[in-house]
This record gives C-alpha cells, sequence and structure tokens, in this order.
C-alpha cells in the first residue's frame, strides 16, 4: 500500500506497525518522535498502531538548531 | 564581594547565564566539546525530519544528560505550526520547555512578534514553559509576560549576522521594564558583545553562530563563558561615572611647580 514518509510516497506491507516501519529503517524508535496525519503517535504505542493506506507519516528528530 | 543570585527560570535554577545553540556546526562531537569548553547548562536544538541515509545519526548522543534541552520552533511561520512542533518536541520526552520561534520573513529572519505572542497563549495554557524569541519592542514584551511566557528573548541583530546589539535602545528599555528573564538571544557575534548585553542588565544570552562560525568554535566558547561572566560581574559591581572631559587618576603632584601656566 501507498504512504507518505517524510515527504516521500513510499510503498510499504499492509499491517506494518509503526515499530516495524522504524525497523525496517534502522531507525531507533527511542530517538525519534511519529506523526501521522498530524496527530503524534505515543511511543507506547509504536507496535499496536497499524499504518494504514495513504497515511501521511512523520518520522523527526533533534538536529542542531539556535 | 556582592553574590550574585542564581538565575531562576521556570523554577530551574540554572548555573550558566550562556545558553548555546546546537547548528551549523561541521560534526556533531564538536557540539560536545563546545559544550564542555562553553560550560553552559542550556542548550537549544530544532526538530526535522530523519535522514533516512543516516538512520543512526543522533546528535542527542553528543550532548551531556545533565544539560537543559530548550528545542526551538525554527521553520514555523504561524503560531498554529509553532504549535504543532512544540507538541512534537514534548513528545520527545525532553520536558516542556520550548523557545517559540515564528519566522515568515526569509531575509533578515526576524520574528513575527503576533504569531509570538499567539503561540505563546497557546502553549503556555497547555503547559509549556514558553522562551518567545521576539523583535525588541515594550508593549510586546508586556504582552508575552501577561501571556504567562517564562522569559522574554529579544534580539541583537539578524540570526546568524553576527552583528551585535543593533536594537541595543530598545533591549535596554526590555531590560529595564520587563521583571522576568531576559535573555538576549541573536545577532551577538563576539564576546564583547555578549558582555555589552551583561553589563546592560540582561540575565542571560543566547548565541549560536558566532562560536559555531569561528575558525576555532571550542576556544571561542571558553571566551563566551568568561565574557559572559565578566559583563554579568561588571553589571553586579555597577559601572562608575561617565563624563566627556577627563578626571586624573591622580592628585596634582605638589613636588611639581604648582604656578606652571596650563594652556
Amino acid at each position: 500500500m501507498k504512504v507518505s514518509v517524510n515527504g516521500n510516497i513510499m510503498d510499504i506491507e499492509d499491517n506494518t506497525s509503526v515499530f516495524k516501519l522504524l525497523k525496517d529503517k534502522k531507525i531507533d524508535s527511542n530517538t525519534v518522535v511519529v506523526e501521522i496525519n498530524l496527530d503524534i503517535v505515543d511511543r507506547d504505542n509504536y507496535n499496536t498502531h497499524i499504518i494504514k493506506p495513504n497515511d501521511s507519516i512523520e518520522i523527526l528528530r533533534f538536529v542542531g538548531g539556535g | 564581594m556582592m553574590l550574585d543570585k542564581p538565575l531562576v527560570i521556570a523554577g530551574k535554577t540554572i548555573g550558566s547565564r550562556l545558553i548555546t545553540g546546537s547548528g551549523k556546526y561541521r560534526n556533531d562531537q564538536i557540539i560536545k566539546d563546545v559544550l564542555k569548553s562553553a560550560e553552559c547548562d542550556v542548550i537549544t536544538v530544532a526538530i526535522r525530519r530523519v535522514d533516512f541515509d543516516k538512520p543512526e545519526q543522533n546528535m542527542l548522543n553528543y550532548i551531556p544528560k545533565d544539560k537543559i534541552l530548550l528545542p526551538n520552533t525554527s521553520g514555523a511561520r504561524t503560531a498554529e505550526e509553532a504549535v504543532r512542533i512544540a507538541e512534537l518536541a514534548r513528545a520527545t520526552g525532553c520536558g516542556d520547555w520550548v523557545k517559540v520561534e515564528v519566522i515568515n520573513d526569509q531575509k533578515y529572519l526576524l520574528p513575527d512578534n503576533i504569531e509570538t505572542i499567539k503561540a505563546t497563549e497557546i502553549l503556555v495554557k497547555k503547559g509549556f514553559k514558553v522562551f518567545p524569541y521576539m523583535c525588541p519592542d515594550l508593549p510586546s514584551a508586556r504582552r508575552l509576560v501577561d501571556a504567562g511566557a517564562v522569559s522574554v528573548m529579544p534580539l541583537g541583530a539578524p540570526i546568524g549576522s553576527n552583528r551585535g546589539l543593533k536594537t541595543r535602545e530598545m533591549v535596554q528599555i526590555i531590560i529595564d521594564e520587563i521583571k522576568i528573564p531576559v535573555i538576549v538571544d541573536a545577532g551577538i557575534g563576539k564576546p564583547s558583545h555578549a558582555t555589552e548585553a551583561m553589563e546592560m542588565g540582561a540575565d542571560a544570552v543566547l548565541l549560536n553562530t558566532a562560536i559555531a562560525s569561528s575558525p576555532d568554535p571550542v576556544l571561542m566558547a571558553r571566551a563566551f563563558k568568561l565574557a559572559v561572566e565578566a559583563g554579568r560581574l561588571a553589571f553586579l559591581a555597577g559601572m562608575g561615572g561617565v563624563s566627556f572631559s577627563a578626571n586624573a587618576s591622580s592628585p596634582l603632584t605638589g613636588f611639581l611647580d604648582d604656578n606652571y601656566k596650563f594652556e
């Protein structure tokens, strides 16, 4: 199914959890914050939150800034 | 010697009156070295998309755990966007401090005071400790205080310009009239600018580019640490009087001819 991740359209398997998506991208889930369709996904729910078709996903972290 | 009162913001005692940014460094290791040299306690960070080409890269690995993170809402053009970024920052578990930065001017990066005030009102109600970055005008500063900000952060000059306290007079008015901590943020380019801000009575300064753009950031961080301390001590000591004419350091000698005719 198609979803948007950080502004890019990607194909991912049906029933992918947030946790699996992060794992597939080799991202430590403790170091990021995830927002789907403008709602923040609680870190405790990464395992259970299943991504739906056309979801708009943002995976963000802290970077340098002033 | 009069001991300084500690700087207390949002209920936290901050040991250092120098706040640094984490942006513009060539690599993350320099951030760690700069923090050690600057001996600051608070550091600003931004929120951006993860780079999928470098998934393991995490700047937080280079920031000691005892530092206080002050996430900024950089990128926000409106109050609504600033609120969204603040919520994202808080969701990382870093705490509820947030520097509200709302900028819709790409040339000078001057903050939009109206949107900043709106964002501050909303975020304070949501329990954030808000540090608003603002163009220095007293009425806006007063509105930010009324909205519940824990500090106001007037700019000295455009972000990254290294130009110093171009807004000096307006900043001085805010320092004199606003009772919550005033942190001069943006435009400080040299340690002497930081000293100047502290001599004026600022409670702290925030700077990033001045250190990051120096050929030796670690040494420059040390210079800024000392500059902020010097300015603060001078403020506490109190400046002597200023005059147009000279005031001799030693009295007339007495042993030289007192009938000498000066021009």
